[in-house]
C-alpha cells in the first residue's frame, strides 16, 4: 500500500477516533438515533398489534426508508457541525504546526480528514439500518412481513453515501477557502433550509442532494423500479463531492509539498467540476428532450383525433418474453376492417415509440409503408380499404416499451397525476414494467397496435375503445405465471410456451407474468382468481381447509351482485394481480383516479394485500367473541375473516367516492362496457356502498 | 549534515519584516538561537520547519532547499513548536501512534516505536491516559517525544521551557541533552539558561539580524570585567537601572542587592563578579543593540 493511501487511512482514522469521543456527536447522533428508534417502535407495535396495519409499513423497504428519511434531516446538521471542525481540531489544540510539519501530503491530510467525517457517518447510518432491521425482524417474526436488507443497503448507497459526501466536502470547500467557521455553518445550513423550505421538487428536484422528497420508495415485488433519473442526480452529487475536495486541497493553507500532486488535485477537481456540468447540462437536456417530445407528440395525435379510424377484430399475438436481443419480441397478426362510410388510405394505430419494427407486410406478404412516429404508427396501404372491407397484416417488433413515453396526457403542468404521493412516499409513476421477474404491460402502455391515437381527445376523455377477439401465445420462462385477458388453452411448462383465447371481445389486451402464487376459483363461467406474491399472503394456508366454504360466501355475494345490477360479469375471468406500488394511476373517462383496472383484470398495488394481517384479525376476532359470550368456531371465524379481506378487493368501502379503489368488480363489470353515467351503474356503487356498510 | 542559510529575508503581509539578511551555518550538536520576544527567532524556526515559505533567500539542508524539497525535509525533521498543544481526547499513545503513521513508519514499527519513546521520556507510566489530563510538564515531554518518534536528523524546538517548573525544566533540558550529537539540534529560546547548560554554539538574533554567532564561552569572554554586584538602597535602584543593566534583585532589610553589567557608575561599591552567559548576552544585547532584556526572564532562567 503506498504511502499516500497509508497517511490518509491514519489520518481518517484518528479523525473517525476524535469525532466519536465528541460530545456533539453522540448528542445530535443520539437525538437522531433516538428519534428514529421511537419510530420505529411505534410502527412495529402499530404493526403488530393492528389487524389493518398500512400496507407500506408491511413492505421490506419501508423501515429503512423512514429510518434514513427521519435520520437525513438531522445528518444534514451533524454533518455540517462535525465537518466544519476539520481545520479548527489542530489549530484550536495548536497542533497545526506539528501536523503541517509531517511528511504528509496536503492532499492525503485533506482526503484523511474526509474519510474520517465520511466514516463515521456510514457508521452512524448502518447503525441506523441495524435499527430499522430489529424493527423488522419483528414484524416479521410477528406479522409475517417480508424481509429483506437489499433496500437498507441500496439507500444507503443510493441516498445517504453521496447526501454525506457532498456535504461533507461543501464544508470542506467553505473552510478552506473562507476559512471562517461560523460562515462554514451557516451557509450550508442555509443551503439545506433553501432545499427544504423552496426548491423541494423544484428543478426537477436536482437540489435534493439528500433524498428528501425523491422517489425511493422500494416495491417488494420489482424493487426501485425506474431510478435512471435519480441515478444521474445522485452522480452529479458525487462528482461534484469529488471536484470541491479537490478544491479544497488546493486552498488549504499550508505550503505546498508536492507540486506535482497538487497540479494533478488541480487537474482532477476541473475534471470533476467538467463532468459535473456535464451530467446538469445532461439532465436538464433530457428532460428538456422528453417533455418537448411529449409536448410533441401529444400535439401530433390531437392533430389526428378527428381523422377516421379502423377497426380491429381479431388479434394473433405471438409474443416472446426475454428472449436473445430483446426483453419484448412481438408478432401481431391482426385483421382490420373499415368500419366508415369513406375509404380509408391509411391505417392509424398507437404503439409505444420504443417498439421498434422489423416488418410490416399483408398476408399476402407484401411490405407494406409505413411510418412510427411519436407513437403513432401510420400504415400506407397501397390500395384505399374499401367501407366494411378488411385487410389482415402481419407487424413484428421488439423493444421495451418506454414508460415515460405514453400516457401523454401526463404533462407537467399536471403534476398531481404524475406523482402519486409526495414526500419519501414518492413513489415514481412508471407506465409499464417488464424486467426478467415481472411483466407489467397494460394497454395503455401501447404494447401492441391498438387503432386510433392514444390522447388529445379532451380532458379526462380516452379514445373510442376497439372489441376484439385474441389469441395470444406467450414463450417465455417456465417458473412464471402469464395473466392476459384470455382462457389459458394449452401450456407447455417444458417449453414454456402458453396459449390463451380470447374468445369474446374485448376492449384491449394486458400482459402481466411474474413469480406468483394464484389462488383460483370457477365462479359459473369465469374463473375468480388472486395471483400474489408469495412473501405477501403467507396466512392464506390458514384458510385451506375451509376454502369451500368461503368460495361459496363470495359466490353468494356475486350472485346478488349480478341480480342488483342486472348486470352478467362478461369476462372469461376476474383477475386480481398484485403490482408494484410504483405502478402509474390511469386516468378515466369518469374522472376517477387510481383504476389499474383492465378487461376481465384489476391489478392490485401491493400495499393493498400486505394492509392485511390475517392471524392477527382471526385472533382478534377470537377474544371478542369469546368477551360477548359467543361461541363462534374457527371455522366461522377464519370464514368471515377471509371474506371480509376478499371483499376488500371485490367491494371496496370507497368505491362510491371514486377514491382510490375502482378495482371492484362491479367497475370491471361495466368500465369497458358502458359509461360510467349509466344508472345501473349508479345504482350499484350506492348498493355497493350500503351492502359493505 | 549541515544547514546552510543565505540571505534569508521574510516581511509578512502589512510590510513587517521578521528576518533580514540571515546568514547562518548550523553543523551536527545543540545549537542556541537566543533573542528578546519579536527578534524573528520563531519565524525562522517555522521556515526551517517548512511551514513558512521566506519572502527572499535561501535554506539548505544537506544541498537541499527546503522550498523545493518540503516532503524529503520534513521526514528529516522533528518540531516542537513554541505553542504546542494536543488532541485532548487522544491518550499519550494514541497521539504518537498517530504522529508516528504520519512520519511514514509502518503500523507495528510506529506501535513499538509509540511505546519506546513514551519510556523515554518518562511517561510510559500515563501513555493510556487521556492528554488532557497531563500537566504541562508531562505535554512538553509529549512535545519532545512526537518530534523524535521517527528518529530526525535535523531538530527545531522552539522556546521549550516557557511556564515549566524548575523541575521540569531540568527534566526538559535532560531530555534534550540526551539526543545524540550526530543530530541538529536547534534551540529557540529567549530564556538564557536553556542555551548555557546544553549548547555548542549560539546566534543571537535581534530584530531580524543575527547579531552574534560564536560560542557561549565566546560570549562570555567578551562580557569580562563587566559584571558587578552592588549593595543599595531602594532609592538607589532607579539610578543605577538607568546606566547599567540589572541581572537580578535580591531585597533584605531595606537594602538591595543587585548584580549588574556594564560600566559602574561612581557613588557605589561595586564588587566584581565572575561573568555568566545571562550577563554576557545582557551586556551584548545592551551594547551592540540597545534592548534591555526584561529581569524576570532572566529570573526565571536562573531558577
Amino acid at each position: 500500500m503506498s504511502l499516500f493511501i497509508k497517511h490518509i487511512l491514519a489520518v481518517g482514522r484518528a479523525e473517525r477516533l476524535l469525532i466519536f469521543r465528541t460530545a456533539k456527536f453522540w448528542v445530535l447522533s443520539g437525538i437522531g438515533l433516538f428519534i428514529v428508534a421511537l419510530f420505529i417502535l411505534g410502527t412495529t407495535l402499530a404493526t403488530i398489534f393492528d389487524n389493518n396495519p398500512p400496507g407500506e409499513f408491511m413492505l421490506q423497504g419501508t423501515d429503512a426508508l423512514l429510518a434514513m428519511y427521519l435520520f437525513s434531516f438531522l445528518q444534514a446538521i451533524l454533518i455540517i457541525f462535525i465537518a466544519s471542525d476539520f481545520r479548527k481540531t489542530e489549530v484550536h489544540s495548536r497542533l497545526d504546526q506539528v501536523m503541517y510539519s509531517r511528511p504528509v501530503d496536503t492532499a492525503s491530510w485533506v482526503i484523511g480528514k474526509f474519510w474520517g467525517v465520511v466514516s463515521s457517518l456510514i457508521y452512524l447510518n448502518i447503525a441506523l439500518i441495524v435499527l430499522a432491521s430489529i424493527g423488522r425482524i419483528f414484524k416479521w417474526y410477528f406479522t409475517d412481513a417480508s424481509i429483506g436488507l437489499q433496500p437498507a443497503f441500496i439507500y444507503i448507497m443510493i441516498a445517504t453515501i453521496p447526501a454525506i459526501l457532498f456535504m461533507t466536502a461543501l464544508v470542506f470547500f467553505f473552510v478552506s477557502s473562507l476559512r471562517l467557521q461560523a460562515l462554514s455553518i451557516i451557509l450550508p445550513i442555509g443551503f439545506v433550509a433553501a432545499i427544504l423550505f423552496y426548491f423541494q421538487g423544484k428543478f426537477l428536484g436536482f437540489f435534493d442532494y439528500a433524498c428528501f422528497t425523491s422517489p425511493l420508495f422500494a416495491s417488494d415485488l420489482i424493487g426501485f423500479a425506474d431510478l435512471g433519473y435519480l441515478l444521474y442526480q445522485r452522480l452529479f452529487y458525487t462528482v461534484f463531492a469529488l471536484a470541491l475536495l479537490c478544491f479544497s486541497i488546493i486552498l488549504f493553507p499550508r505550503p505546498v509539498q508536492n507540486k506535482k500532486l497538487q497540479h494533478f488535485v488541480l487537474l482532477g477537481g476541473t475534471i470533476f467540476s467538467l463532468i459535473a456540468v456535464f451530467l446538469v447540462l445532461r439532465v436538464v437536456q433530457m428532460e428538456k428532450e422528453l417533455q418537448n417530445w411529449r409536448k410533441d407528440a401529444y400535439a401530433f395525435q390531437k392533430s389526428l383525433v378527428n381523422k377516421a379510424t379502423c377497426k380491429v377484430s381479431h388479434y394473433d399475438f405471438d409474443v416472446k418474453l426475454f428472449g436473445d436481443g430483446a426483453p419484448l419480441q412481438a408478432t401481431v397478426q391482426f385483421s382490420i376492417k373499415n368500419p366508415n362510410a369513406e375509404p380509408l388510405a391509411e391505417l392509424l394505430f398507437s404503439l409505444n415509440q420504443a417498439l421498434k419494427i422489423h416488418t410490416l407486410k399483408s398476408i399476402a406478404g407484401e411490405t407494406l409503408p409505413f411510418e412510427h412516429k411519436f407513437n403513432v404508427l401510420n400504415i400506407r396501404l397501397k390500395q384505399p380499404l374499401t367501407p366494411a372491407d378488411s385487410i389482415e397484416l402481419i407487424l413484428t417488433y421488439a423493444g421495451k416499451p418506454n414508460a415515460d413515453d405514453f400516457i401523454l396526457d401526463r404533462l407537467p403542468d399536471q403534476d398531481d397525476l404524475i406523482r402519486k404521493r409526495e414526500g419519501p412516499f414518492l413513489r415514481s409513476s412508471i407506465s409499464s414494467w417488464l424486467d426478467n421477474d415481472f411483466v407489467i404491460l397494460p394497454m395503455e402502455s401501447g404494447w401492441y397496435p391498438i387503432p386510433g391515437v392514444a390522447c388529445g381527445y379532451g380532458f379526462r376523455r380516452r379514445p373510442p375503445k376497439n372489441f376484439a377477439t385474441a389469441r395470444i401465445t406467450i414463450e417465455g420462462p417456465a417458473e412464471l405465471h402469464y395473466i392476459t385477458q384470455g382462457r389459458q388453452i394449452s401450456s407447455d411448462s417444458l417449453q414454456g410456451r402458453y396459449v390463451f383465447a380470447v374468445e369474446k371481445p374485448v376492449p384491449g389486451f394486458s400482459l402481466n407474468a411474474g413469480p406468483y402464487k394464484k389462488l383460483s376459483r370457477k365462479f359459473r363461467q369465469a374463473e375468480l382468481a388472486l395471483y400474489y406474491y408469495p412473501q405477501h399472503l403467507p396466512a392464506i394456508e390458514t384458510f385451506s381447509e375451509i376454502a369451500d366454504t368461503c368460495f361459496e360466501a363470495i359466490e353468494t355475494l356475486l350472485d346478488e351482485f349480478e341480480t342488483v345490477t342486472g348486470t352478467a360479469y362478461p369476462y372469461p375471468q376476474l383477475s386480481f394481480v398484485e403490482i408494484p406500488t410504483q405502478m402509474q394511476i390511469y386516468l378515466t373517462e369518469s374522472g376517477v383516479r387510481n383504476t389499474l383496472l383492465q378487461p376481465g383484470i384489476i391489478m392490485l398495488e401491493e400495499t393493498a394485500i400486505t394492509g392485511h394481517n390475517i392471524e392477527k384479525e382471526i385472533e382478534l376476532r377470537q377474544k371478542k367473541a369469546k368477551r360477548r359470550g359467543r361461541d363462534d368456531s374457527i371455522r366461522k371465524i377464519k370464514r368471515d375473516v377471509f371474506i371480509d379481506f376478499m371483499l376488500d378487493f371485490l367491494l371496496p368501502y370507497k368505491a362510491w367516492q371514486g377514491d382510490g379503489t375502482l378495482n371492484s368488480p362491479l367497475k370491471n363489470y361495466l368500465h369497458f362496457q358502458v359509461d360510467i353515467q349509466n344508472p345501473v351503474l349508479h345504482r350499484a356503487l350506492e348498493v355497493q356502498y350500503f351492502e359493505r356498510c | 549534515m549541515r544547514i546552510a542559510i543565505k540571505n534569508l529575508n521574510k516581511t509578512y503581509k502589512g510590510g513587517v519584516r521578521a528576518l533580514h539578511d540571515i546568514n547562518l551555518e548550523i553543523g551536527q550538536g545543540m545549537f542556541g538561537l537566543l533573542g528578546p520576544n519579536g527578534a524573528g527567532k520563531s519565524t525562522l524556526m517555522k521556515i526551517l520547519a517548512t511551514l513558512e515559505m521566506p519572502s527572499s533567500g535561501e535554506v539548505f539542508v544537506d544541498g537541499e532547499n527546503i522550498c523545493n524539497q518540503r516532503k524529503r525535509i520534513r521526514q528529516k525533521l522533528g518540531y516542537l513548536p513554541q505553542f504546542f498543544g494536543v488532541y485532548p481526547q487522544m491518550t499519550g499513545y494514541e497521539f504518537l501512534f498517530y504522529i508516528a503513521q504520519l512520519s511514514g513508519i509502518k503500523r507495528k514499527t510506529a506501535q513499538m516505536q509509540a511505546l519506546h519513546i513514551l519510556k523515554e521520556v518518562a511517561l510510559d507510566v500515563a501513555r493510556d491516559r487521556k492528554v488532557k489530563t497531563y500537566s504541562g510538564g508531562m505535554l512538553r515531554r509529549l512535545g519532545i517525544a512526537q518530534a523524535l518518534i521517527h528518529d530526525p536528523q535535523m531538530l527545531v524546538v522552539d522556546e521549550p521551557t516557557v511556564g515549566l517548573d524548575p523541575e521540569e525544566r531540568i527534566r526538559f533540558r535532560n531530555v534534550l541533552a540526551g539526543i545524540g550529537t550526530d543530530k541538529i539540534i536547534i534551540l529557540s529560546t529567549h530564556i538564557v539558561g536553556d542555551i548555557s547548560s546544553t549548547c555548542d554554539e549560539l546566534a543571537i538574533l535581534s530584530r531580524g539580524k543575527i547579531v552574534y554567532r560564536g560560542t557561549p564561552a565566546g560570549l562570555i569572554q567578551h562580557a569580562r570585567s563587566k559584571a558587578w554586584t552592588v549593595a543599595c538602597r531602594e532609592h538607589d535602584y532607579s539610578q543605577i537601572a538607568a546606566k547599567m543593566q540589572i541581572i537580578s534583585t535580591i531585597s533584605t532589610h531595606g537594602n538591595l542587592h543587585l548584580r549588574v553589567v556594564g560600566k559602574p557608575i561612581p557613588g557605589f561599591d561595586f564588587k566584581p563578579a565572575v561573568a555568566n552567559l545571562e550577563d554576557a548576552y545582557m551586556n551584548f544585547m545592551d551594547e551592540h543593540t540597545g534592548e534591555r532584556v526584561d529581569e524576570d526572564i532572566l529570573q526565571e532562567a536562573k531558577s
